[in-house]
């Protein structure tokens, strides 16, 4: 089953639960860790799958971001949800990666081009049809589309995960749906165009 | 900034057609187990090393104090003596720390050059061989000789380098903790858990 946000347990204070977990292992237990990251590790994967589109750089992001969870655990007071620090970290990470690869020399199209052979199943172009549409889209509605649509979070989750105004990931969410429904042309219905932004 | 046009409500809502749209294929169980399970060991070794960088600040203290008052007493000729380390870093027993003297330091130890991230990036690599190459030419000052301890040990017993470490960096290959041997300008890459060495050409 894919993954999406909707199981993303805010504040959950269940004996098993992420903040109860989070503390643990903030404390120095290892199987809270383990347990921690093996119930996100999808989300992590998925978020940074979306934001850098290819599959195997997405892979070595959620290994970083993964590692930072781990190493940063100690850091995480409580004040918002587990899941909304794990995202931030999971963002910078891949945000970090992104820029790393964009400065780096590609041997190839890191983004499966259009010329797809006809022979590939359907859902197979679908999938490279939404990879690159989503490489098309500037970073920062990238970024802010994919926490909404994908990780099911919040506008105000969002906008403490990104340190922006709420007015701001409100644009960037319309604008980027906007261009993205654009470039997937009759695979999502017609868009409607946003009236501005703010930045 | 402000948004001077606010969303209709059926906006501010998930677009499940997106939504479809972007879902994402769960990790095979093989692959979250691999993450995790580096994930893991990274951050417990981080843990590790914080005790071991604290042990070692306790050791080279009670070994610098204790050379020093030898030192004052004048009569043991061991106390301005630089410092002498085992293969793999480890300081001998009996022989003043590195932060014993003044000397010290400059002797014996390899000069750290610092965190260079990525080592699989030849950005990084590249810088790190002219830091290596500088540190071979010229005297830098010693940072964080007992937090390189624990990594350079573990480096040294995986890679067995035959000529003289000089200079020391950390960084990750592929998420994975590694350590950089410079030998004058010819540098090393150990992967730490599980061992892999990486020659790099100068």
């Amino acid at each position: 089953m894919p993954v999406t946000g909707r199981q993303c347990a805010e504040g959950d204070v269940r004996p098993d639960g992420d903040d109860v977990l989070a503390a643990r292992a903030a404390g120095g237990e290892r199987r809270a860790l383990e347990l921690l990251l093996d119930r996100h590790a999808d989300r992590v994967h998925a978020l940074c799958r979306r934001v850098i589109a290819n599959p195997d750089d997405a892979l070595d992001a959620t290994q970083e971001a993964m590692i930072a969870i781990a190493r940063g655990i100690g850091r995480f007071d409580g004040r918002s949800a587990f899941t909304t620090w794990l995202y931030r970290v999971a963002t910078n990470v891949a945000l970090d990666e992104l820029r790393r690869l964009a400065r780096r020399p590609r041997p190839a199209a890191a983004v499966p081009d259009s010329g797809v052979p006809s022979t590939i199943e359907e859902s197979v172009a679908g999938r490279v049809d939404v990879d690159r549409a989503l490489a098309e889209l500037p970073e920062d509605f990238r970024v802010a589309v994919v926490l909404r649509d994908l990780c099911d979070l919040d506008y105000a989750t969002i906008a403490g995960v990104l340190g922006v105004p709420d007015g701001t990931v409100r644009s960037r969410i319309a604008r980027g749906r906007a261009l993205l429904k654009d470039s997937l042309g009759n695979r999502v219905t017609a868009p409607e165009r946003p009236r501005g932004d703010d930045e | 900034m402000s948004d001077p046009h606010p969303p209709t409500p059926s906006e501010d809502g998930r677009d499940e057609q997106l939504a479809a749209l972007l879902e994402v294929e769960p990790l095979d169980e093989l692959t979250r187990r691999r993450l995790v399970d580096t994930a893991t060991r990274q951050g417990a070794r981080r843990s590790w090393v914080k005790y071991a960088v604290a042990a070692a600040v306790v050791l080279g203290l009670a070994a610098g104090g204790t050379a020093l008052l030898l030192g004052r007493s004048g009569d043991h000729p061991t106390a301005a003596r630089p410092s002498v380390r085992r293969p793999g870093g480890a300081l001998a027993p009996g022989v003043p720390s590195p932060f014993a003297g003044s000397a010290a330091g400059a002797v014996g130890l390899p000069v750290d050059l610092g965190d260079f991230g990525d080592l699989s990036d030849p950005g990084n690599l590249s810088r790190l061989r002219a830091a290596a190459g500088a540190a071979s030419r010229a005297s830098l000052a010693q940072r964080g000789a007992a937090e390189l301890a624990g990594p350079l040990a573990a480096a040294r017993a995986c890679a067995h380098p035959s000529a003289p470490i000089t200079a020391v960096a950390t960084g990750t290959v592929r998420g994975r903790a590694a350590v950089a041997l410079a030998s004058g300008v010819h540098v090393t890459v150990v992967v730490l858990s599980p061992c892999e060495v990486r020659s790099v050409a100068p």
